[in-house]
């Protein structure tokens, strides 16, 4: 157990995806019934109320970043979840921040300003049991620009004599995407060796093997298993296009657990929710 | 013969005491630690400690402090800084415990009770942070002098102040320094580390691993206490502790409403004062008079 940070540019879903975590459970008694999460500050208590203005009416969140000056500002998350697994009951607890997009993007031209270098300071504390890192795009281009932000990255992890005990979980994000879905059964091979190459070859070469996996997930999730369309639709909200659920009945996210409950205990989880 | 097994069944309370200093930044909860202490809130039923009596004049004013101020949900002031260390207010507490067996004290046996005295100055925090810096100055011998009477030092930390490690660092290195020049006899004393206000998520997840945590969070204090401890200058032990606690039971949240953070920690009053229910208060002052861990107590 330990603290868990969630790092990933800018609008690549890190709110929502705590928010989903947080608000999911409350929504979908039926068919998580091994699963709960019960929120343990208020801070989370807030974030799941705002969760369903956000994901069910596509009320947009605001940049983590406008929120804050400071870093002491940041909300800190905490959850307890219980799972079941077959014969007993596993309780974790998840303490979660996560960071504004712009400190990841700051990485990419080596961080100079002291806010971006507090929250690096902050993320590769001894006490950080490890990092979640949410992509989600993989446009002309930004396999590139993601591989020199991870490279900083790795030298910072080694800087601060991290490189042999930091958890790097890298998850790609959204991935109700049609061309996504299908790959989210085996992330490493069909979606970063296909999508972020050199992002992968980067990581592999720069962490240990055992302290880096790569995940697949979906806040929003397919509308079902047999009906591979995301659940999703863009709305026009109030301050452009946001994403929404299609049928909130059916919401079934997919992915949201696992790379923190690996982050959190070094076991993997023998099935992805 | 009689005597002999009376005195190994009947076991009288075995006494135990130690002289404190409670010292630490402005801010670090050192007051609120106090008073916590003495009102024993909500006690536990459970929980090895069977009660904590404040004695004498002072003792009372901490009670008024914890009814009056945090009870009713309010904050604390600062501390005043006293000129002369004679005038710091000495609180006197008795605590009675459940021992607990061990190799150090083998007198102590598992159902005994023990009972164990503190008489516990709690220094402004005015005297860490500034009047520490001033190495010639009168009053700060004054204070050193004071401190030599103790056998134990309680060193208060905010854990969420991570950032002033390197200033801790700094008055702390003073601190021992300077009781090493006053004190002529070269007696070894014990100094415990206490992270307070570990009710917040991300200390309250490592809480049962107070040395870990203090490492993890604070690196460059804990290697000058290292180093004083090799030095020979005394013990050192690391702790973790919330004067307000948590909420419930099986999904136990910080009973705190936050008012403010910033780099020096945080600063918050209890949210429910029904439930007000401290932890890891006893643990420290235990291990202070015995030198043992309380393996019941660090339980929380």
């Amino acid at each position: 157990m330990g603290n868990i940070r969630i790092i990933g540019p800018r609008n690549s879903g890190k709110t929502t995806y705590l928010a989903a975590l947080a608000y999911q459970p409350n929504k979908d008694k039926r068919k998580h019934k091994y699963l709960q999460v019960q929120a343990l500050n208020d801070d989370t208590r807030l974030l799941a109320d705002k969760a369903e203005s956000i994901i069910l009416q596509g009320a947009s969140l605001e940049p983590s970043i406008t929120h804050f000056r400071t870093i002491y500002d940041m909300p800190v998350y905490s959850f307890n979840i219980e799972i079941k697994h077959f014969l007993r009951k596993e309780n974790i607890m998840l303490v979660v921040r996560d960071y504004p997009g712009e400190i990841f993007d700051d990485l990419e031209n080596g961080t100079s300003n002291k806010l971006s270098k507090e929250f690096i300071d902050e993320c590769l504390a001894q006490d950080v049991s490890g990092c979640l890192i949410l992509l989600s795009e993989w446009k002309h281009g930004t396999d590139k620009s993601y591989s020199r932000i991870l490279d900083q990255f790795i030298q910072l992890i080694n800087r601060a004599d991290r490189g042999k005990d930091l958890r790097l979980a890298v998850v790609m994000g959204k991935c109700e995407r049609g061309e996504l879905w299908p790959g989210r059964l085996d992330p490493e091979i069909d979606l970063f060796d296909i999508h972020l190459p050199e992002t992968k070859s980067i990581l592999k070469r720069g962490i240990l093997h055992t302290n880096l996996h790569f995940y697949a997930s979906s806040t929003f999730g397919v509308l079902g298993r047999n009906d591979p369309r995301p659940n999703r639709i863009e709305e026009w909200g109030t301050d452009g296009r946001n994403s929404v659920l299609r049928e909130p009945e059916r919401w079934r996210p997919y992915g949201l657990l696992s790379p923190l409950y690996w982050l959190s205990t070094g076991k993997k989880m023998g099935f992805d929710i | 013969m009689y005597n002999i097994i009376k005195k190994y069944t009947k076991p009288e309370a075995l006494a135990k005491n130690a002289v404190v200093r409670v010292i630490g930044d402005r801010g670090s909860g050192k007051t609120a630690y106090m008073a916590s202490l003495a009102r024993w809130p909500n006690a536990d039923t459970t929980s090895p400690v069977q009660s904590v009596i404040p004695i004498g004049e002072a003792g009372e004013d901490l009670i008024t402090k914890a009814q009056n101020i945090l009870e009713q949900g309010l904050q604390l002031e600062q501390t005043a800084m006293q000129h002369d260390a004679i005038n710091v207010q000495d609180y006197t507490l008795k605590i009675t415990l459940k021992g607990q067996f061990s190799w150090k004290n083998p007198q102590v046996g598992i159902s005994q009770l023990v009972d164990i005295s503190i008489s516990c100055k709690d220094y402004s925090g005015e005297f860490f942070s500034d009047l520490l810096q001033q190495s010639s100055s009168l009053q700060l011998r004054n204070y050193l002098e004071d401190c030599l009477q103790a056998t134990g030092i309680m060193l208060l930390v905010d854990g969420n102040s991570n950032r002033k490690d390197l200033e801790y660092t700094n008055s702390i290195d003073k601190f021992v320094t300077g009781l090493d020049r006053t004190d002529r006899d070269l007696n070894s004393r014990r100094i415990a580390l206490v992270l307070t206000k570990c009710e917040q998520p991300e200390l309250w997840v490592n809480h049962h691993n107070s040395s870990f945590l203090a490492h993890a969070r604070f690196p460059q204090l804990c290697q000058r206490l290292k180093t004083w401890q090799q030095m020979g200058g005394g013990q050192v032990d690391y702790f973790t502790a919330s004067a307000f606690g948590m909420l419930g039971n099986r999904y136990p949240e910080p009973n705190v409403t936050i008012i403010s953070r910033d780099r020096g920690g945080i600063s918050a009053v209890i949210k429910d004062p029904k439930r007000w229910r401290p932890f890891g208060l006893v643990a420290p002052i235990y291990w202070l008079c015995t030198g043992d861990r309380h393996k019941e107590l660090d339980k929380g």
